[in-house]
């Protein structure tokens, strides 16, 4: 009896004491982002005038901390800019391992808002909901009136104007825009060239073939250590694209990979309820159970693979899914292995499908600059953003000064692409410097500005990189119209999806690995899967989907 | 009435000594408890506390409904009491046998030892794990090959999860656990061993009948504060350990969280400050049943 | 204490060997691990990327600790550290004797009451933001008093201490005490807090680890380099050698930074972990037995 009382009598205390201290706080708390916005104290200049306004104006920019840059505040783009422009940069640097949440702990404690934040990568519901709650500026009237070099990105570009505009026709945030030719094509196959030579085996072109050649090396010794150490094929489920169903699955069926949702004539559609997955898993399957596919590709992290491609003194992986060999081995490495792996064009499956998968809208880099409505100087800071997208603004925002760290190429120089080229670069870096931004903030790389670096046989990553997805994986891109562009989720419809898809995504990539080790049966256990997804409400989360894509782009 | 104002009168001084920390813990835990209600509105960062709409127990419905819910519940549960009852003893062996030592040196640095992985970050602990356990290379599977038995894929066996996490945990914790332990052990009374000295009692029933009683109490509060914490599990090293074949089993409330959150472009908040209200309440429910359990059989207790 | 020196009989000895045996075996399982991380430390990175490394490095470097003393915050990130976790724990330990006493005492009434208004708090909390902007209110962001006082009294501590004082202050003290005319504050002066060495020690420790190791708090009270924790410039080390491999341009550096990150995973694990090692045998100090002694005698 006197314990029931004494907690009786606790809980009532933390009762009452919880609802009267609530009650204080109340009216301490303020309302954030609800302030009046005046007039700009300093006149701006027309749409491409320099500098941007007549007397020095300070604008607060917050922004998390990048790795590569030593101090925003001192940084050399950061000095020319305020040259230039006339506008100084008050930086709020925010850790960047939990900058999110810094952000969200600023913003919601109303006072002290920045003018600008730049950097965050902001979800695109997230600009809705703050568009929609009145945090945010639209951007839409500065872009008619000041938009000079923005304008232009959009013309040259017109993917990245539909990115970035909300589904209420509102532009909250400007991008970064970094079109990155061979990052569109990521999904690829190396194989290690050395045991194809050794065995007199030519590159595979089909699934038949692909499947003979991990035969050879399996049997045939191609490290020639007399053991069968040889791994024909591995990958991880973690690292940068080197899921097992990443590469194969496009020869059976369209796998974009990520949620894995794309589009076939205007209606929102996934791979992995369809017979031809299933087709694509027996292949796997028998891949699995002969032997030919590493059983820990399925488990193992990037560390691991990695020693796969490291191993000491003798070569023992044969292929593996990545984007890049560093993913795989190390670049410089001891085993000098990296440059000897070559890619294999997508294999043409039974039904003559040939597909490499294309990130069509990843040029797009969006919430990277949004301006607040608390704002006093929004004219001035969307100018300034503006001219960011100068395409010297950029080389100099991304990679450094003019005449030192890059510099007009000369005449008979060659692109990567092969063309002339038209700026070389100079300077090592991608360590901690002060001269860029390190690819903070709006800035336009288009693929000409990017291909049009004079190559440098030194630093051969971009060539081969470059090289490879034209020759390789160009041929046979995906469409643009099958891709799924970014979508604006209301908040409601990202809870929905967000709960759905964790779940589907996780259950199809469980068992992608269980078809393929067996342990669930193509035959018997097909319809059970497939039953599950229905109850999981895959039909729910298609449909959201496709209201989002049809209100965007059926307009 | 009277009574009572005598007993309080009597203790004067102690409520002194409390004032402090009573000030703390409503200045620092109190007053920011009105932020709870959060789980109870659809919270926006822009709106604030007071803007933000109240949708009651929509969160909570939300997670509860959600597909996983049962198969993460009964993750997570079981991957904590099997972290309980096999991590439970170690600690308290350790600090016995370590008690028990009497050449200096030897305690002294098997001590500062066992101490030491507590603080090895997880990113490295797991990594090491992998390494240990790996197919080809791993040593355990190597050991195991010397005796004949086929490699084992552990990390690819939904079964061996749990496994993994708990022994590495207790290898990882035991050292730094057991100094609490240690210090109740010093503090027993001497003369207490020498009466049972000199009654002929065996080293062993020394321990039983008087090192392990001393530090019983502590170890059960222990236990009753631990069930406060039956729904949390150590978020980071989960998710390193997580492969698409083992997330039947490993999929828990923390990693279901994170990735719905990772995966949600919306603002989390309130989702998962409701789970974590619900994660609360249950776990003070057990700490009240176990510490009532404990009162009855007149061991030590909370209150 | 050696006044008996005991024959000890079969099964004793037997009982003694087990116990060395196994507390051997668990030492070794523990050490072989620890000796790793150090070899890793000072290894060539290609080597232990490729899983050479067993015990000893293999073709030794010390990049990774050059990396984390050239920083410039390494020399504040340390001294900030030992500020903090020297007043913090000052600021625990005060707090927590305090608490922890009144509440071991028997004839506390409303003991339970309080007892339980402690415990609520360590399931039930207002979450991040209300802390934030409380710490805000108050002024402290930005100033040491954030890293000190949020988290100025652990109730799991304050629990520990009570039961250490309820077993094994012997309630015959207090009694002989008051009869002395000794008030309760005397009586935790001069007897409680003498007699406390072990549990002292203990949360002592657990504070001292606890600010030592502490990153979150800093990181969202703290703007200020040069206020930063130790724990907050090792870890943007490690992330200054982050290699985004989806954006390469450079790969030789990229390749001298990712290598850099191997070492440094287990570089800054004895970087920050020897401090605390090295002081741990003040704390063990503490754990002699034998403290009792004379105390009811006396």
């Amino acid at each position: 009896m006197k314990f029931n009382r004494n907690i009786l009598v606790a809980m009532t205390l933390v009762m009452l004491s919880i609802t009267i201290l609530s009650g204080c706080t109340k009216s301490n708390e303020s309302k954030s982002g609800e302030e009046p916005n005046i007039e700009p104290a300093n006149i701006v200049t027309p749409a491409g005038q320099m500098p941007i306004t007549k007397e020095k104006t300070t604008i607060r920019v917050m922004v998390p901390d990048n790795s590569v840059v030593e101090d925003f505040a001192t940084n050399e783009f950061t000095k020319y800019l305020e040259e230039e422009t006339n506008i100084h940069i008050d930086w709020d640097v925010i850790p960047s391992s939990s900058a999110a949440e810094k952000l969200n702990l600023v913003l919601s404690s109303g006072e002290g808002l920045p003018d600008v934040i730049m950097g965050f990568g902001m979800s695109n519901s997230q600009q809705m909901i703050f568009g929609s709650q009145g945090v945010i500026l639209p951007l839409n009237d500065l872009i008619e009136k000041y938009g000079f070099e923005t304008k232009k990105m959009f013309e040259k570009l017109p993917v990245v104007k539909d990115s970035i505009t909300a589904t209420d026709g509102n532009i909250y945030a400007l991008p970064q825009t970094n079109e990155c030719f061979h990052c569109t094509l990521p999904r690829r196959m190396w194989i290690y060239q050395p045991w194809l030579d050794k065995l007199d085996l030519k590159m595979p072109t089909t699934t038949e073939e692909f499947y003979q050649v991990l035969k050879a090396f399996k049997e045939k010794d191609p490290n020639g250590n007399g053991k069968a150490d040889e791994i024909p094929l591995s990958g991880s489920p973690t690292s940068f694209y080197t899921s097992i169903d990443s590469f194969i699955m496009n020869a059976f069926i369209y796998n974009p990979g990520g949620d894995r949702v794309f589009l076939e004539q205007g209606k929102v559609v996934v791979p992995y309820d369809k017979p031809e997955w299933r087709e694509g898993l027996r292949f796997l399957n028998k891949l699995y159970k002969e032997k030919l596919l590493d059983p820990q590709a399925l488990t193992q992290d990037g560390d691991q693979l990695k020693r796969l491609g490291e191993n000491p003194d003798t070569a023992i992986l044969g292929s593996t899914a990545a984007m890049h060999m560093g993913v795989f081995s190390e670049f410089y490495g001891s085993s000098n292995r990296w440059l000897e792996y070559k890619t294999i064009p997508p294999l043409k499956g039974p039904n003559g499908l040939q597909i490499a998968p294309l990130e069509g809208y990843h040029l797009v880099g969006t919430g990277q600059f949004l301006i607040m409505k608390s704002s006093k100087n929004a004219e001035a800071a969307f100018r300034l953003a503006d001219y960011l997208y100068n395409e010297e603004v950029t080389l100099r925002s991304t990679i450094g000064r003019p005449g030192i760290e890059w510099v007009k190429a000369e005449e008979g120089e060659l692109g990567i692409n092969g063309e002339p080229a038209k700026w070389k670069q100079i300077a090592d870096w991608g360590g901690v410097q002060n001269m860029n931004w390190g690819q903070t903030g709006p800035s336009l790389r288009t693929s000409e500005l990017r291909l049009s670096e004079a190559a440098n046989p030194d630093k051969p990553l971009e060539i081969i990189m470059y090289d490879e997805a034209k020759n390789n994986y160009e041929p046979y891109e995906q469409k643009l119209e099958n891709v799924l562009p970014p979508l604006f989720f209301t908040n409601d419809q990202a809870i929905e999806t967000a709960d759905l898809s964790k779940t589907i995504n996780d259950y199809v990539n469980e068992m992608v690995a269980r078809f393929t080790t067996g342990d669930a049966n193509l035959d018997k256990d097909w319809e059970s899967y497939i039953d599950n997804l229905k109850s999981m409400n895959i039909d729910r989360l298609l449909e959201i989907y496709q209201e989002a894509y049809d209100n965007k782009y059926k307009n | 009435m009277k009574l009572r104002l005598n007993k309080i009168m009597r203790v004067w001084q102690l409520y002194i000594l409390l004032s402090l920390p009573i000030l703390y813990i409503i200045i620092f835990k109190y007053v920011p408890m009105y932020g709870a209600q959060i789980a109870f509105r659809d919270f926006t960062v822009s709106k604030g506390m007071w803007g933000s709409e109240w949708v009651g127990l929509k969160h909570f419905i939300r997670f509860i409904h959600s597909y996983e819910f049962g198969k993460i519940i009964k993750n997570t549960l079981i991957l904590n009491l099997y972290n309980l009852l096999a991590g439970f003893p170690f600690p308290l062996l350790l600090a016995l046998g370590l008690n028990y030592v009497r050449v200096r040196w030897f305690k002294k640095t098997v001590q500062m030892v066992t101490y030491a992985p507590h603080f090895i970050s997880t990113v490295v602990m797991v990594g090491m794990l992998f390494e240990l356990l790996d197919t080809r290379n791993g040593i355990v599977n190597n050991l195991l090959g010397l005796v004949g038995i086929q490699p084992i894929n552990f990390m690819g066996n939904p079964d061996f999860f749990k496994s993994m996490f708990v022994w590495s945990g207790i290898w990882q914790s035991a050292g730094f656990s057991c100094i609490i332990y240690l210090a109740a052990l010093s503090s027993v009374d001497p003369s207490l061993h020498e009466a049972a000295l000199i009654d002929g009692a065996s080293q062993r029933q020394r321990m039983w009948h008087i090192d392990l009683p001393s530090i019983l109490p502590v170890a059960i509060i222990l236990l009753i504060l631990s069930m406060g914490s039956m729904l949390d599990v150590g978020f980071e090293k989960v998710f390193l350990m997580q492969n698409p074949l083992n997330l039947r089993t490993s999929e828990v409330i923390d990693t279901y969280v994170y990735k719905v959150g990772l995966v949600s472009q919306a603002m989390n908040y309130s989702y998962s400050a409701a789970i974590g209200l619900f994660k609360s309440i249950v776990g003070f429910i057990l700490i009240i049943t176990v510490n009532q359990i404990a009162r009855k059989t007149n061991q030590a207790s909370l209150w | 204490m050696n006044n008996f020196k005991m024959k000890m009989n079969f099964s004793d000895r037997m009982f003694t060997f087990t116990i060395y045996v196994l507390l051997s075996l668990f030492f070794l399982m523990i050490l072989y691990p620890l000796i790793f991380i150090l070899s890793a430390s000072i290894s060539d990175p290609s080597a232990v990327v490729a899983g050479k490394v067993w015990l000893w490095p293999v073709k030794p470097t010390f990049m990774g600790y050059e990396a984390v003393f050239k920083h410039k915050l390494i020399g504040s990130g340390f001294l900030n550290s030992i500020y903090y976790t020297l007043f913090g724990t000052a600021i625990n330990i005060f707090m927590t004797l305090l608490a922890a006493y009144p509440l071991s005492r028997r004839d506390l009434y409303g003991k339970n009451v309080i007892m339980f208004l402690f415990v609520f708090t360590t399931m039930f909390s207002g979450g991040l933001i209300p802390g934030y902007l409380l710490v805000k209110d108050l002024n402290m962001l930005n100033t040491v008093w954030a890293m000190v006082l949020p988290g100025a009294l652990s109730v799991w501590n304050v629990i520990i201490t009570r039961t250490f004082f309820q077993t094994s202050l012997p309630i015959e003290l207090l009694e002989a005490a008051q009869i002395d005319g000794c008030n309760d504050f005397k009586f935790v002066w001069k007897i409680v807090i003498p007699l406390s060495g072990p549990i002292i020690a203990v949360i002592t420790l657990y504070y001292a680890v606890d600010h030592w190791n502490q990153y979150f708090n800093a990181m969202i009270y703290l703007n200020k380099q040069s206020m930063y924790p130790l724990q907050i410039v090792l870890r943007n080390i490690l992330i200054q050698n982050d290699v985004n491999a989806l954006m390469l341009t450079d790969i030789e550096n990229a390749a001298q930074r990712d290598a850099l990150r191997v070492l440094l995973k287990y570089s800054l694990i004895v970087v920050s972990t020897l401090p605390l090692m090295l002081v741990y045998p003040f704390v063990q100090k503490h754990f002699v037995k034998g403290v009792m002694i004379g105390s009811l005698k006396g």
